[in-house]
Parts: C-alpha cells; structure tokens; sequence
C-alpha cells in the first residue's frame, strides 16, 4: 500500500514538472503564432489607435481611424493578428526612443513594422529595404490604376532622404506629409497692430525686424518652443526649418555630387569632408553668427527658463514658435482674448545675406517631408517569410488613399503621402498659401547623435560665453568631420576619390 | 461605546452630511442651466465627406435668462470640432462649427450619427458638477462619388509674392 501511494506521488510530482517544463518552452515554441495566426506587432507612433473607442468628458481624446484599418484588414486577411505595440515612449527623445528599440531588437520582441523619423537609425542596419515589394509587376492588389505599389505614391517623395537611405534604398513607406511645414509661429495679431507691424514676416530679415519692434513696444519678441532648453540650441528649429535650408539650398551645386538634383545623405557626408560646410567659408560663419545673434539678442536673456504659456495667454508674447499640431489646442484656447494667426517659418534671404538665393514660393505645400513613415524591421523578419509577406500585406493596405484619407481627416493636421487623398479642413486655410520652394539640401548637425550632441554643447557654451567664437568655430569643423567619419564608417561607404580636406 | 468614539462618529457624520449637502447643492445649480440648440432638427445633418461644415448656435439659460461668460466645453462622438471650448457671450450664445468624419466603406467607417455633447465648465460652485445637454446630428453618406480635393492641386492665382 505504501509503496503504491509513493508511485502515486512520484508519478505526480513527474507530470507536474513535464507541464512546467512545457509551459516554460511554449513561448518560444512559433511564438510569433497565436492559435495558428501570424502575430504582427505594429508600432504607429502617434497615429496608434486610442484603447478607448468612445470620448467621454474626462477622455475626449480618441484616435480610431488606424483601429478601424486594422480590423479591416484583418477580415480580408483572417491569418493575420494584428497587436499594437504600446510600450514605446512615444513623446520620448531621440536617444530614448534609440533605446527603446536596441532592448527591444535584442530581446527579439521589435515590432515588425515601426516608426523611427524615416531613416534616422540607418546606420544600425535595422532596416529591411523596400524597393523589390515598392516595385514588383502587379504589387498593386487594389485600384486597377495603379500597377507597382510605389505608382500610389506622390513622386518626390522618393527623393526624400527620410525616406531613402545613403545606398538609394528606399527603407522607410510615407503615409502622412506635413502640412507644408511641421512647425511654424503663433502671432498676436494686437500686438503687431500696436507695433506697426502690416504683414507677417516672410523673410528672416522681416521677421527680425518684427521681433525687435515688438519687443520696442513692450512684447516679448520671440518666444521658443516650450520644450527646448539650452542643451538643444544648436539643432533646435531654427536651424533645422530656417537656416539649414536657406544657406545649404544655395550650395546645391556643389553638394548634388551625381547632379540628380537631390543631396544624399553620403554627398552631406561628403560635401563636410571636403570642406563645403567648412566655417573658413564665409557663408558658414554667417551661418553660425545669424543663430548666435537669435539666441543672444533675439530672445529674451534667460529665455529657458520662462514660462512662455501664461505670457501668451495674458497676450505679452508677439510671437511663439510652435508646433502645428498645437492648433485645435489654440482655436479652443478660451483664456486668450486677442486673435492670434500662424505664419510658415520665413527663410534667409537676399534682403539680409549674399550667400542664399531668392526665394521662391509655391501655391500650396511644397514636396512637404514625412510625417508619418513606417519601416519594416530586419530584426522581426529576417528568416520568417511569412512574417515579412503579412507586413508588406498590412502596410499596402493602410496607404490605400481611402485608408490614409481617413487617417488625415481624423489627424487633423497632416496631408496624405499617397495621391488622391483629402484632408481635414481644420488645416484647409493653411495649407491655401505661398510656401518656400525648397530642395532638399540640409546643413550637416553632426550626422550622428554623438556629434549632434557635441556640436548642441558647443554652441551653447559660445552662446553663453564660456568660449570664444573662434574657439566654436575651430571645434566645429573637427566634430562635423568626425561625425561624417563615423557616418561612413557605420555604413561601410568607401570614400576614394573624394577631395578630403578636413 | 465610549463618550470619545460618539464625538467622533459625530463629527465624521456632520462632515459627510456636509459634503453630501454640498453635492445636493451643486447639483441643484446644475439643474437650473439649459442648453438650447438654435439650430432646427431638420438642419442638424451633414454629410459624411470629411470636409461639409455645419455651422452650430447654442444659448445657454440659467432660469429662462441668458447666461454670459460661462466656459462651455465641446466634445462629440465622432468627427471634428475646431474649437472644444467656447465662451457664451451677452446673448449666452456660443457659435461652433463641426466637421464630419469621412465615410470611406460600411467595414472601416459605419455610418453613424454623431453625438456632440456641451458641458458648462463655469456653474459648479463646489464640486465640478456640470451643467451637461448632448443633441445628435445625422450624417448622410454622400450620393455622389466624392470629390478628392487632393492638396497638390491647390492654385491660388496671382499674387503678389511680397504679401
């Protein structure tokens, strides 16, 4: 009897541990499969559908269009699950979103279709390229005007370096575009009245001018962005939206190396090395004076550490640079009791610097940027072909033009990547204006984080007065090339023949 | 029980008959308010085209009489309202204007009507109990094929490129 009750136990106690054993190795056991499905994790970003369905007073704020896709999609394609990948710090910084996708490529859990700034992280190799599914005969399963997936697309966009990697490869697919500029100035229409002012500024020199006679009759001329600080002076908006395109648009001829009319990120690389971009040129140091001059004079002294907010709402601020994506906050703002408009961000231009070229203006966005581009990760598909097929699959399916109309419309404030799309009409009178015809030529801001960061510490000690100008100015050069170096040494581009001089 | 444990379930008691009398109150303060949707049921519709704006009045009384200056908090179920807050003024009107969603296929975007609910942000006096009314709009789906006003074929027309 005994020796039966410890047969029992023992033989209990042995298929207690065969199903702990088993339960500890299904997860790893086709985890990517979920009762036969293919478990496709998606990371929209900002565009990530909302958990609730329906506002209510305490949560208004809902977002649905991507869910509705999503589940769409899923009914024409049942093998397919959809999982939304909500552990991401969405309002996160560069270097925090970088980590969050190095855990997650190395935990094996990367979503297999992200966000990342369209090709930000190029150099890491996460990208899988696109231009065989962009371009296959017959990869347009839905309208018949369309035969190639990449005929749905807006041309220019695949001249984007956002969208194209330093090979040409296309990496990342654009659904959303800017609404001609991502950010722009919030005016007090009072305060330019008060200060004489006739018309918005359409030219740096213009909006100098407005910013100190508002700031004569008593406003804060200028305000920056709430959230930038002095750690970020260097490669904060005016530089990227203002200086950058003003002085390396007119070096165009010299950075298109292949004269296809664009600037890669390789010719940027490029171009530094030879010393382009270099600060013993003139252009570069008015470059560098103009963004001194704004931080120093223009602004208001200890500017980031001023809460610009309760400025604007009691109508001291003239003007406020703010991001697009603020306007339906503005329009239901009810403590303001002035009327405010937004004007696009007004380039450098002949009336001020020898060194750019007129400008030119458009009906309407010009060849906006990406908003919103996704990248399929090499990490969640690379020896998994079914995978790879069911996020080639989800993503032809959200830039169908009626899924990514719904997407705009719902936004509210951006513009569709594919043709034929509508919009929302809260942006409808923006985007009906003249805005600056602009190439694609960008002043290089380290070329990656290490340097950025270098150059931001840089510029703010000049800025501050730890060091002298031409102490900043000799530390850029070095730290510009080393980040080209690094660059082109991550992305293995071979460099002979080119015409190194710094 | 002693002397010490009656005084002091008597003191939580009046402290919660008081918070409860406050309650009462504000929700008798907020029963006093009315909205009124100047806009006939027969014109509170619109189409589902993502761009048909309707263009909404909405008077807010306190005993029959207008109420001015209050803030008035927007939402709706579905589709967009520029401004979510908005002001009564002299007439204790409020004006606003909602654009509908964009009916893309019965799978992705149903056909619903659409609730916009208003709350009156300004007549609690205690405990944030709003005045709230809610009236429905009804959204049509277009009977033409809808015109894509796609936004690379803006053209403004001469202007002077100094304005």
């Amino acid at each position: 009897m005994k020796s039966k009750t410890l047969i029992v136990k023992k033989a209990l106690v042995a298929a207690m541990v065969l199903c702990i054993a088993a339960l500890s190795i299904i997860p790893f056991v086709g985890n990517a499969f979920a009762g036969g499905k293919i478990r496709l994790v998606v990371d929209l970003h900002g565009y990530m559908p909302s958990t609730s369905r329906t506002p209510t007073a305490e949560d208004p704020e809902v977002f649905n269009s991507t869910y509705y896709i999503a589940q769409s999609f899923m009914e024409e394609n049942p093998d397919v699950e959809i999982v939304w990948a909500r552990t991401k710090p969405v309002g996160g910084m560069d270097s925090e979103v970088a980590q969050w996708f190095t855990t997650q490529i190395a935990g094996g859990t990367v979503p297999a279709i992200t966000f990342s700034w369209g090709t930000r992280y190029q150099d890491r190799n996460w990208y899988l390229p696109l231009d065989e599914y962009l371009d296959e005969e017959n990869s347009w399963p839905y309208e018949k005007e369309y035969t190639t997936w990449r005929e749905v697309f807006r041309d220019y966009l695949w001249d984007c370096n956002a969208v194209i990697d330093a090979f040409g490869r296309t990496v990342a697919i654009p659904v959303t575009v800017y609404p001609g500029a991502s950010t722009g100035y919030f005016y007090n229409k009072t305060a330019f009245k008060k200060a004489g002012i006739d018309s918005v500024p359409r030219t740096w020199g213009a909006f100098k001018d407005a910013a100190y006679k508002l700031k004569e009759n008593g406003y804060v001329g200028v305000a920056p962005w709430l959230y930038f600080d002095t750690t970020t002076t260097f490669d904060a908006w005016v530089f990227q939206s203002i200086l950058s395109p003003s002085y390396a648009g007119a070096l165009m001829d010299r950075i298109d190396y292949d004269g296809d009319g664009n600037m890669s990120a390789t010719e940027q690389a490029r171009a530094c090395l030879e010393g382009v971009f270099s600060t013993k040129n003139d252009y570069a140091v008015e470059l560098f004076e103009t963004l001194y001059d704004y931080y120093k004079n223009m602004l208001e002294p200890g500017w980031a550490s001023i809460d610009y907010n309760a400025q604007w709402l009691n109508g001291t601020v003239g003007i406020r640079e703010e991001g697009l994506w603020a306007l339906p906050a503005e329009n239901s703002n009810v403590v303001r009791n002035y009327d405010f408009g937004v004007f696009v961000a007004p380039l450098v231009s002949r009336d001020t610097s020898a060194f750019v070229r007129e400008i030119e203006y458009s009906d309407g966005p010009f060849r906006p940027g990406p908003d919103l581009s996704l990248n399929i990760m090499r990490a969640a598909v690379e020896n998994d072909p079914e995978m790879l097929d069911a996020a080639v699959r989800f993503l032809k399916f959200l830039t169908k033009p009626e899924n990514v109309s719904l997407i705009c419309v719902e936004n509210g404030g951006v513009l569709g990547a594919v043709k034929n799309t509508a919009h929302s009409q809260l942006i409808d009178e923006f985007i009906h204006q003249k805005f600056p015809k602009l190439n694609n030529a960008a002043w290089p801001a380290g070329f990656v984080d290490e340097y950025g960061d270098r150059l931001n510490r840089a510029f703010e000690n000049w800025v501050n007065g730890t060091i002298s100008k031409q102490s900043f100015l000799s530390q850029v050069d070095v730290i510009q090339a080393a980040g080209a170096r690094a660059f082109l040494d991550n992305m293995g581009i071979d460099t002979a023949g080119w015409n190194v001089r710094i | 029980m002693t002397k010490k444990h009656i005084i002091q379930i008597s003191v939580l008691g009046a402290v919660l008959l008081l918070i409860a009398a406050c309650a009462i109150f504000d929700f008798a303060v907020s029963r006093q308010y009315a909205f009124e949707v100047l806009l006939s049921e027969e014109k509170r519709m619109t189409v589902a085209d993502g761009k048909s704006a309707l263009r909404i009045k909405v008077r807010l009384t306190k005993g029959g009489k207008a109420v001015e200056g209050h803030n008035i908090y927007l939402f709706a179920s579905n589709g967009s309202l520029p401004a979510s807050r908005c002001v009564t003024d002299e007439e204790g009107c409020i004006s606003f204007y909602y654009y509908p969603y964009l009916y893309v296929n019965d799978k992705v975007t149903p056909l619903e009507d659409v609730t916009i609910t208003m709350q009156d942000e300004s007549n609690s006096k205690v405990f944030m109990i709003s005045a709230r009314s809610s009236f429905t709009v009804r959204i049509l789906k277009s009977d033409e094929t809808q015109d894509i006003d796609d936004w690379q074929s803006i053209t403004l027309g001469e202007r002077n490129e100094e304005e």
